[in-house]
């Protein structure tokens, strides 16, 4: 007999034929056709626990292990290059680099956070100065009387919670504003302290380069590019991937097999000209172009999910005033604030001078009103410094169209180096209003942003309507790809990328130790685990 | 036919061998469901 699968077939007949001849019209008869049975069973129980183990240790050798991934070190310092990225930034200022405009937001939106939560990021914004050497006090939090005496609070060396908790208490009853008041304060510190601040971002820098050795933005920024790569590499789909991939039934590996329809179908509508699958040369070349297309289609369907961010910037800043009408605005807003602060400060006089720092005690009537008057000040100044720092970033990018033209790859550096405006551009454009689907958004935003392999979102003007999907469509077209320009609706991005991985994929296997044949065994086995486990 | 105590499996390709283990589980599935019910067997 050839091999064992031929013995049990011809076994399993000569039994069915025994069994099917045994007398089994009473009672001895079916006990002995019964003991017969449980005989061939106890057998048979044998050969497949045999076969079972054979196959298990076969599938286990043909198993590749998951590729070597997250590498937290690589990870780590990508994050450093971010960071650093950041400080060399050209487009932004101290303001944004030092991550100021970032906690301003979260203190601006502190209805969405806990009061631990906004305390951590006051301590932050604290932080900031004292890494540049400004150690603040008390007498720096002189904006309001409340500010004063919350802040005063705050910076004791025994500050904690529950005292925080038990004098915001009590202010918040008559100055409901103050935590925007203390955003105040701070704005009108980093402008006190702008020189401070820029030394120790100066130093930053120069540490920066004599460490990395590198000369300038543009020089690191290929760094950046090189380790991004190394990492986007070794995160790529490995054949371990495929593998886990197929025993998950994330993919159908039948559909890989040579002579599978799936296969055929992909093999033949996926280029204009029929191409030599049998030659090296037309597969690598048509594997090359996939891959590109696979980055401009993911690239592509980026652009797509931040459309109305990119069409809000359109519509906003197409007729945005010239710089001159821009720097008026400014200046005068500047000049109302430096009126109004001035103000707060001549009050502030008064109430130190009269009531010394108990607050809620017994006052007279003219320091109450005036704390009252205070408030209000803060409130108007606090829309003042919104408007003033709007018109700044106006003013950038009327500059940036001055300059040349505005691309989305501009857009996006522009958003990526102004978080506080990122998060309410993004919060208008989406219309959200959960601060944790913002932040999602913001996270996808910068992921998008930092990616330096961009190279579409170059050529799309902000202030124009480029049918983006036409000009991807043509390029491969002429590279014998057979796009049909409904594959780049968003709905069927999805498609053309499974069809690319499905090619890339197949390329994978053959050139690595496995097989399809392989992959296949180790899906098989996987079911039947299932079903024996399942049945015990 | 002989029982097989030592059996050589090895030369069986990966089709086959999924195949075998399909044959053996069809066949004990045929097994349990030709039992009889001797309670309800006819007297001798």
């Amino acid at each position: 007999m050839n091999n064992f699968l031929e013995f049990i077939n011809n076994d399993i007949e000569t039994k069915k034929t025994t069994l099917q001849s045994m007398p089994t019209n009473n009672k001895t008869n079916v006990k002995k056709y019964n003991a017969k049975i449980e005989s061939i069973e106890k057998k048979y129980d044998y050969y497949k626990d045999a076969v079972l183990k054979y196959i298990n240790a076969k599938s286990e050798s043909f198993e590749c292990g998951t590729s070597k991934k997250d590498d937290n070190k690589q990870k780590e310092q990508l994050e450093e290059y971010k960071r650093i990225l950041k400080i060399l930034n050209p487009s932004n200022t101290y303001v944004e680099k030092l991550g100021f405009d970032s906690l301003f937001y979260e203190i601006h939106n502190y209805a969405s956070f806990t009061f631990e939560d906004i305390n951590n990021s006051i301590g932050k914004l604290v932080d900031i100065f004292k890494k540049a050497r400004v150690n603040l006090t008390a007498e720096d939090f002189k904006y309001t009387y409340f500010v004063y005496k919350y802040m005063s609070e705050f910076l004791k060396d025994n500050s904690n919670l529950e005292n925080l908790n038990t004098i915001f208490e009590k202010i918040y009853w008559y100055n409901p504003n103050i935590i925007e008041h203390i955003e105040l304060n701070f704005r009108k510190l980093i402008v006190k302290y702008q020189k401070s601040l820029e030394c120790y971002l100066n130093v930053e820098k120069k540490k920066i380069v004599s460490t990395n050795k590198f000369e300038d933005y543009e020089d690191f920024f290929k760094e950046y590019q090189k380790l991004y790569n190394e990492i986007e590499k070794a995160n790529s789909e490995s054949i371990g991937d495929i593998i886990e991939m197929a025993k998950n039934n994330d993919i159908d590996i039948n559909n890989y097999f040579p002579d599978s329809k799936f296969r055929i179908t992909v093999y033949s509508t996926l280029t204009i000209n029929e191409i030599d699958y049998g030659d090296p040369e037309s597969v690598n070349k048509l594997l090359d172009t996939l891959r590109r297309l696979k980055n401009n289609v993911i690239e592509y369907s980026n652009y797509l999910k931040f459309k109305p961010l990119f069409d809000d910037f359109k519509n906003t800043y197409e007729k945005v005033a010239g710089v001159e009408a821009n720097n008026q605005a400014l200046k005068k807003v500047e000049k109302e604030i430096a009126n109004k602060e001035a103000k707060l400060e001549s009050i502030n006089k008064k109430i130190f001078g009269k009531s010394g720092f108990s607050l809620f005690g017994k006052k007279p009537e003219s320091t109450k009103n005036l704390k009252l008057e205070q408030v209000n000040i803060a409130k108007e100044l606090y829309t003042l410094y919104y408007e003033q720092e709007k018109l700044k970033f106006e003013n950038k990018i009327i500059n940036m169209k001055k300059e040349s033209s505005i691309a989305i790859s501009d857009v996006l550096k522009l958003y990526y180096s102004y978080d506080y405006f990122k998060r309410e551009e993004i919060q208008k454009a989406f219309a959200l209003k959960e601060y944790n689907e913002i932040n999602d958004m913001c996270y996808e935003f910068d992921k998008f942003a930092a990616n330096p392999n961009n190279i579409i979102v170059n050529g799309i003007e902000a202030f124009n309507n480029v049918d983006v999907a036409n000009i991807i469509y043509n390029k491969y077209r002429l590279e014998n790809i057979n796009l049909e320009e409904n594959d780049l609706d968003e709905d069927s991005l999805e498609v053309v990328k499974n069809k690319i991985d499905f090619m890339l994929r197949i390329n994978a296997i053959e050139n690595s130790k496995s097989s399809i044949e392989k992959i296949w065994f180790i899906v098989q086995n996987e079911k039947i685990n299932a079903k024996e486990a399942k049945s015990e | 036919m002989e029982d097989k105590k030592d059996f050589d499996i090895s030369n069986l390709t990966l089709e086959e061998l999924i195949e075998l283990y399909n044959v053996i589980v069809s066949f004990q599935n045929f097994l349990e469901e030709s039992k009889m019910d001797e309670s309800e067997a006819g007297n001798e």
